[in-house]
């Protein structure tokens, strides 16, 4: 919902004669962050967890991989803990495990030790909205649309509130993921509704035949807002933009001394998916 | 306690009037207004030259004078009109009307000596500044629409958070602790088009007048200040009209005589750049429609010397809409019944009933994701305030006033049979607003007056609702616990408070005079707005069991010297302020359609303090006003910036602005004005790291608005032509031609960073800027 707003007030600010120049500016040097993406899914891929190390805001380098920490997953059912996964250090800061699979309803909880410094963070695999699938159609060009083949997706919300999803679209298994491709939504307008065509490619028209995919990733609460909250802050700009403000993470350090400020997620989801080949269409059909 | 110091107030008041009888004196009162077109005139200074005592018109043209049985010379001044004297032999109550002409005849030297006003030095007031509707109409306008908003951003002790930002800031307060008042009714947003524009059509303004310090009692329910706006009465003597064709809008205005004791005036406005869309060749583009509209009206009806009604109405709106893809609209409507009734001489009453609502609704109207999303504020109130002249040297204002809200704060509809969306409605709120007071203006010697008084005010947070407490950790999203059902109408959370007004004049000589205040304010409604700029769908909140009332203090002090006979006005005036219960939001706040909305506030204080420095030329060819203003603001918050004070984005160490308004000749005037400020604040990140391949900017140690925007500067520039006209027509025309932004300066409005679209690995600092080019404009004005 809120990106409609967004999207008013950026349009309108167009319109406003409003322009943008990259400029230098000097930024003074900020401490080291400790950065953590983890997240454990239902399918059949190895669970990943990565670990770095911030960069001074300027600086194009890649980050610097936090090595020769100890990685564990715990999985816990209704409070049990029912498996302890230790997650093989490989290249480049990654932790993964090809032990488990993430199962619904499922607790997780992350531990690592990272010079000598101990860290956790909890998450839940919750339900996902099932794909009933996906259909394309051609747009002529008209206004801010350009020409092509587009994707429509018809899904069933499932019943009962409290689900959020995260979005991803891939074009031949390149997923769209510039800071503006990150959709998120929640249930809280939709429940239990049919999701009876929404276009999935605005903007980003596929052609004759590309492959589209579509996942549907379940998210808790937390992980819904941590989503939304680093879209604002990399989705910047226009005079309504959000100020900036940090995005809170769900990593904790265990020993509450600890200094290191520690951003990033760990989350489980699941996934839904559809694969759809772009081939030409009946016309008669629009 | 509330009830005992309301109840001590009235027996106060009492004990006044009954001592009043002591004293035999007689009464010279009446009304002041315009010769030309029968307009009351506000704050003209009525003086008796025998004594040189003297006292100013009211809201309503109203004044009067105490006076010992004598003859007296009495005098009307009022800037831009010619004085008028009187004499009076007074052995009983007499009415005494003036009626002042313009001093048309600007090109020659006024020869007025003596009794030039010099009310900014006599008068008990500061912090205090009016805005003749003229001297905004010659000032240069952005794209020739003439706007009392801008206009006022260019007085001391007031700013703004950017170049068409809605609002404006006044001495460190937000936009939503200023009271904007149309015919005594609250106007909830002052803006067109998110800011560019101002919503009062200036064809329809008698009067502005911002009061920043030592508020009256009479004023109250918002933090920092009080902008006054008194639309026209409309022509009691002849029909008249007049309009304007400008670059954006084109305006209408007709005001004339009803009968012998009515008079009437009604004045639209309308932009009209999405008109030419219709002829575009595009489809897409023929289906927009992007343009605002204002319209007000208003009559009044003498139904003898001691009663007169009084009724207006506005109602503005902007209107957007992109093919079937999305639509909006916002606007202000507010409409207010009063009468001015004398009870005797003494006694001025008037008794207002108004209505104010402001609302915004945005969606899709169209297909699977039909939707529309509504909110408001509504409110109206009752309300009578007094004026009780006791004698020459003392008088009194009283009153009281009930406002009465509601306040829908996010509403989502399905609008087609197709739509995926479920109907969605946040609970409404309810809170009543009570409020008395009294002030006493009393001179205490030639040097001393002062001006003294209390409101005490309460609001009561209603039912029905649910409400809650929260639980959680700072600066986080806390947990709805601890439900509690309350019925309609059922008080949930009730906070009174007094709030003391003082101030103190003391004249130094015939040319100078010291002033000092104290003011205390209370605010229960409350905007909520996590946009660097505040945006058409903010949203008004109540003061309810979580979110107290916001609280200030001021004390200021100013000296004020006039030169070369009250031609140059001078001040110097500093301030400061404490605010509480000021409301921020966590990071990553969700603000829209969040039924656990105050989950996500954050309260702390505020401070801001500075000096303001003001010169102002009344008279002549040349006249204009420098203005300087010094100063801070910042805040303080709970588990935001470290605990520590950081400053409010609107902080402007320095402002300055210039405005100079020349009559070269019958035929060409000019004027241009210049303005700097100081760079808003602003955070910066310090380090990036990468999510899922985004780079994302991070602060570490979470500092507040530690940078700056580089500084805010720009000059404007217009000439108006008066094409002579024939003797015998009334018609008249102008030519106002004006440049904004002269030097095509591109002033940052604020500095992002992201990753470069073509190498998502490098990040980069962007300025945005808003009309950020030198824009030339045309208008033509005409009146008959």
């Amino acid at each position: 919902m809120k990106r409609y707003i967004t999207l008013s007030v950026v349009i309108i600010a167009l319109c406003c004669s409003a322009c943008e120049d990259v400029v230098d500016i000097d930024v003074t040097a900020g401490e080291q962050l400790l950065v953590v993406e983890g997240w454990v899914t239902d399918d059949a891929q190895p669970q990943e967890v990565r670990l770095s190390y911030s960069q001074q805001y300027f600086d194009n380098s890649e980050p610097t991989p936090a090595t020769n920490a100890t990685v564990a997953i715990e999985e816990y059912l209704e409070g049990a803990l029912l498996d302890t996964y230790p997650l093989q250090e490989q290249e480049g800061g990654t932790y993964s495990t090809t032990a488990f699979q993430g199962k619904l309803d499922h607790e997780y909880r992350l531990t690592f030790t990272v010079e000598a410094e101990a860290y956790e963070a909890w998450t839940q695999l919750r339900r996902t909205m099932p794909i009933e699938g996906l259909e394309v159609f051609y747009r002529e060009g008209l206004g801010f649309d350009s020409q092509g083949y587009y994707l429509l997706l018809y899904a069933n919300e499932p019943e009962g509130p409290g689900d959020n999803y995260l979005f991803r679209l891939y074009q031949n298994d390149t997923l769209f993921n510039r800071p503006q491709d990150i959709s998120t939504q929640s249930d809280r307008f939709i429940d239990g509704q049919f999701i009876n065509g929404v276009e999935l490619n605005r903007g980003n028209p596929f052609e004759l035949g590309d492959i589209g995919r579509f996942e549907i990733w379940s998210l808790t609460d937390e992980a819904y807002r941590f989503y939304n909250n680093l879209r604002e802050q990399v989705v910047i700009g226009g005079p309504y933009a959000n100020p900036p403000a940090n995005v809170l993470s769900n990593i904790k350090a265990q020993n509450p001394s600890n200094t290191i400020e520690i951003v990033g997620h760990f989350g489980a989801s699941a996934i839904s998916s559809a694969t759809i080949l772009i081939e030409e269409i009946d016309e008669s059909e629009d | 306690m509330f009830y005992k110091v309301a109840a001590s107030l009235l027996l106060l008041l009492l004990v006044s009037f009954s001592s009043a009888t002591a004293q035999q004196a007689y009464s010279i009162n009446g009304y002041v207004r315009d010769a030309s077109n029968g307009e009351a005139l506000i704050g003209v200074s009525v003086r008796v030259t025998n004594n040189n005592s003297g006292t100013v018109t009211n809201t309503y043209g109203y004044y009067n004078l105490q006076l010992a049985a004598g003859e007296y010379t009495i005098v009307a001044s009022y800037i831009g009109y010619q004085n008028v004297e009187k004499e009076v032999e007074l052995s009983q109550n007499t009415t005494l009307s003036f009626e002042l002409s313009e001093s048309t005849s600007e090109l020659e030297e006024v020869v007025i000596t003596d009794s030039r006003p010099d009310d900014n030095i006599s008068r008990t007031s500061m912090g205090v500044n009016k805005l003749d509707i003229k001297a905004i109409q010659s000032m240069p306008a952005l794209l020739g629409e003439v706007d009392v908003v801008r206009s006022i951003q260019l007085l001391p002790g007031v700013s703004t958070v950017g170049e068409g930002a809605t609002g404006f800031n006044v001495r460190g307060g937000g936009i939503d602790q200023n009271l904007i008042l149309l015919d005594e009714a609250p106007v909830f947003n002052s803006s067109h088009l998110f800011g560019f524009f101002s919503v009062f059509n200036p064809d329809a303004v008698k009067d502005v007048k911002l009061i920043k310090g030592g508020i009256p009692a009479q004023y109250g329910g918002r933090l920092s200040s009080i902008l006054d706006v008194r639309m026209k009465e409309g022509n009691s003597k002849r029909f008249s009209g007049n309009g304007g064709i400008g670059t954006v809008s084109s305006r209408f205005t007709v005001e004339g005589p009803i009968t012998d004791k009515s008079s009437f005036i009604v004045t639209g406005r309308r932009s009209y750049a999405d008109l030419f869309l219709n002829f575009a060749n595009d489809e897409a583009l023929r289906n927009n429609q992007a343009y605002f509209y204002d319209l007000s009206a208003k009559i009044n009806y003498t139904i003898n010397d001691k009663n007169k009604i009084y009724l207006s109405g506005y109602f503005g709106r902007d209107v957007f809409q992109f093919g079937n893809e999305f639509n909006t609209n916002w606007g202000n409507g507010t409409g207010t019944i009063r009468w001015n009734h004398l009870f005797n001489p003494r006694l001025f009453a008037n008794f207002t009933l108004y209505y104010s609502d402001y609302d915004y609704a945005l969606g899709i109207p169209d297909g699977e994701q039909a939707f529309r999303w509504s909110s408001n504020i509504i409110n109206y109130s009752p309300k009578a305030d007094f004026t009780y002249y006791l004698n020459q040297k003392s008088s009194f204002n009283f009153g009281a006033q009930a406002i009465f809200y509601s306040f829908k704060p996010g509403a989502i509809g399905s609008l087609s049979e197709t739509s995926f969306f479920n109907e969605f409605r946040l609970p409404d709120q309810f809170g009543n607003e009570y409020a008395i007071y009294v002030d006493h203006e009393l001179e205490l010697s030639d040097r001393v007056s002062l001006q003294y008084g209390i409101r005490v005010s309460a609001f009561d947070y209603v039912g029905a609702g649910t409400v809650f407490d929260y639980v959680g950790e700072p600066g986080i999203s806390k947990q709805p616990v601890n439900p509690r059902e309350f019925g309609s109408g059922e008080s949930i959370a009730f906070y009174p408070n007094l709030e003391p007004r003082a101030l103190v004049k003391y004249g130094l000589n015939e040319v100078s005079s010291l002033k000092f205040s104290y003011n205390r304010t209370a605010q229960y409604i409350h905007l909520i707005s996590n946009t660097s700029a505040a945006s058409p769908f903010d949203i008004w909140v109540s003061t309810t069991n979580n979110v107290r009332p916001e609280l200030a203090d001021q004390v200021s002090a100013g000296y004020f010297r006039n030169f070369k006979d009250n031609k140059y006005e001078t001040s110097v005036e500093v301030y400061y302020k404490t605010m509480d219960n000021q409301i921020d939001y966590v990071n990553g706040a969700d603000l829209f359609l969040n039924p656990n909305l105050e989950a996500d506030l954050l309260f702390g204080e505020g401070r801001a303090y500075g000096a303001e420095f003001y010169v102002k030329k009344n008279e002549g060819r040349f006249n204009g006003w420098l203005s300087y203003t010094l100063s801070r603001t910042e805040r303080r918050i709970e588990s935001l910036n470290n605990f520590n004070w950081y400053p409010n984005k609107y902080d402007r160490t320095h402002n300055l602005s210039l405005v100079g308004i020349y009559d070269y000749s019958k035929k060409w005037s000019f004027s241009a004005n210049f303005s700097y400020a100081t760079g808003v604040a602003i955070t910066f990140p310090n380090t990036r790291y990468i999510y899922n391949g985004v780079v994302v900017p991070h602060n570490s140690g979470d500092v507040r608005n530690n940078y700056r925007v580089p500084d805010y500067h720009r000059m404007d520039l217009s000439a108006t032509l008066r094409p002579k006209a024939s003797e015998n027509r009334r018609f008249r025309g102008e030519w106002v031609f004006s440049i904004y932004n002269l030097y095509a300066r591109k002033n940052a409005y604020s500095i992002y960073f992201r990753q470069n679209e073509d190498n998502p690995r490098q990040t980069e600092a962007v300025q945005l800027t808003i009309l950020g080019t030198i824009l030339p404009s045309v208008t033509y004005n005409f009146n008959f």
